[in-house]
């Protein structure tokens, strides 16, 4: 692996509930803990666009110079609670429910991102790729060029939060199904910023990118989640639940031996990858979703076979 | 010279990595590669190894190179002369890099 491990995450992702949330108290004592560690990036999903204390934990954490990331779905009311100037590096529009429904319009789309544009906001497009989804990137990259958006995420697939979507979570074949797609989805996404999570859909996507910068999985070094009860994990997609960011400092929950493990675990050949001439530029893919879905001696269940 | 950082420039230093990396070169063992300050640049990622390091958290806008590097000489126990192309030859990267400019 290429970088060497962190004394604490580089980028988390935190999930709020607005049912039975954390208080703005505990909110605060998280963000508190995440600016004393240093961290450079969050990102706030699930309902926190809707939380009561959205507001005052995004002004918390940009005024300890963390950099914030606001994922909003796509509904009426996602607009009209944003309050217009919060201190936002970027705003994602997710765009999953709406695509989910059968006939879905662009103009659903388009319109979302002007209302937030005349807020002030200028979001780009969030869609998780589960099963079923891949059918409608060439529609998502068709409105992204429409609107004119910076930018297109595929996020991983959050188990932590969603246990329920692993059933949903992409095989190799589905993988081999859209790759007739994938050239109508370059056409149109040549002047977009692409993030895509998952290494075998990138491929698919961006095939003359190489994966030079890619120097591993990042889960529990690089990267970190935070569930809607404060819990700390590895990453969103990966099942273990490291310690309550209410009881101890993030540096003390990375400091622990639960955290320890999931780097040495990270740093081991998995069995299933052995003889695979794609190891070091693939490291075994996203660590967490293998063993989530099977074990520690896993392949990415998106990569079809070894190299 | 008053080395300064560029403020788009996102870093942190790692301290509990750069006390593994000062434990390990006590042991004898080679550190140069080590990273001691994380920095993001326009979201890529870069590490500087302990010189690098040392100089860059002093890239504040008002300390004089030579006051750079005399106190990483006294740190290190080791004379200016030798420090100072090192030094040098790093801002130069750096002000290259557009990451650190003269205030
Ligand atoms: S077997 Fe698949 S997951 Fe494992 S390193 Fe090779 S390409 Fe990556």
């Amino acid at each position: 692996m290429g970088l060497d491990l962190f004394d604490a995450p580089l980028r988390i992702t935190w999930t709020l509930k607005d049912a039975a949330p954390l208080s703005e108290s505990e909110l605060g004592r998280i963000a508190e803990s995440l600016v004393e560690g240093g961290i450079f990036f969050v990102t706030l999903g699930g309902d926190a666009w809707r939380h009561p204390g959205l507001e005052t934990l995004i002004r918390q954490l940009d005024g300890g110079s963390v950099q914030v990331t606001l994922v909003v779905p796509l509904c009426r009311a996602g607009f009209s609670v944003l309050n217009p100037d919060l201190p936002l590096t970027r705003l994602l529009l997710d765009i999953g429910a709406v695509v989910d429904e059968e006939g879905w319009q662009n103009a659903e789309v388009v319109d979302a991102v002007k209302n937030f544009r005349k807020l002030g906001y200028y979001p780009e497009l969030q869609l998780l790729p589960i099963r079923g989804r891949l059918e409608q990137l060439p529609r998502l990259f068709q409105v992204a060029g429409e609107v004119g958006v910076a930018g297109v995420k595929l996020p991983n697939f959050p188990l932590v939060d969603r246990p329920d979507l692993a059933s949903r979570v992409l095989e190799a074949d589905d993988l081999e199904s859209f790759r007739p797609l994938a050239p109508t989805c370059r056409r149109s996404s040549t002047d977009l910023k692409l993030e895509v999570h998952d290494l075998f859909l990138w491929e698919l996507l961006c095939p003359e990118a190489p994966r030079e910068h890619y120097s591993g999985c990042q889960a529990g070094n690089g990267l970190a989640h935070i569930s809607a009860e404060g819990d700390l994990y590895p990453c969103s997609s990966w099942q273990l639940r490291i310690g309550s960011l209410l009881e101890q400092p993030l540096a003390d929950l990375w400091q622990s031996q639960a955290r320890t493990a999931v780097c040495s675990e990270i740093g081991t050949t998995p069995r299933d990858c052995r003889d695979c001439h794609a190891y070091e530029i693939c490291f075994g893919g996203c660590r967490g979703l293998a063993r989530c879905l099977g074990t520690s001696e896993s392949r990415d269940p998106l990569c079809k076979e070894p190299r | 010279m008053k080395p300064k950082r560029n403020p788009d420039v996102i870093w942190r230093h790692e301290q509990r990595r750069e006390q593994q990396l000062l434990e390990a070169a006590e042991r004898g063992e080679d550190i140069s590669e080590g990273g001691t300050v994380i920095l993001v640049v326009n979201g890529t990622m870069h590490q500087l190894n302990l010189l690098g390091g040392e100089i860059w958290r002093r890239c504040d806008g008002e300390t004089e190179l030579a006051a750079i590097v005399q106190e990483i000489g006294a740190e290190y126990e080791v004379a200016a002369e030798e420090l100072e192309q090192d030094v040098r030859e790093f801002l130069v990267d750096l002000q290259q890099r557009g990451w650190v400019t003269d205030a």
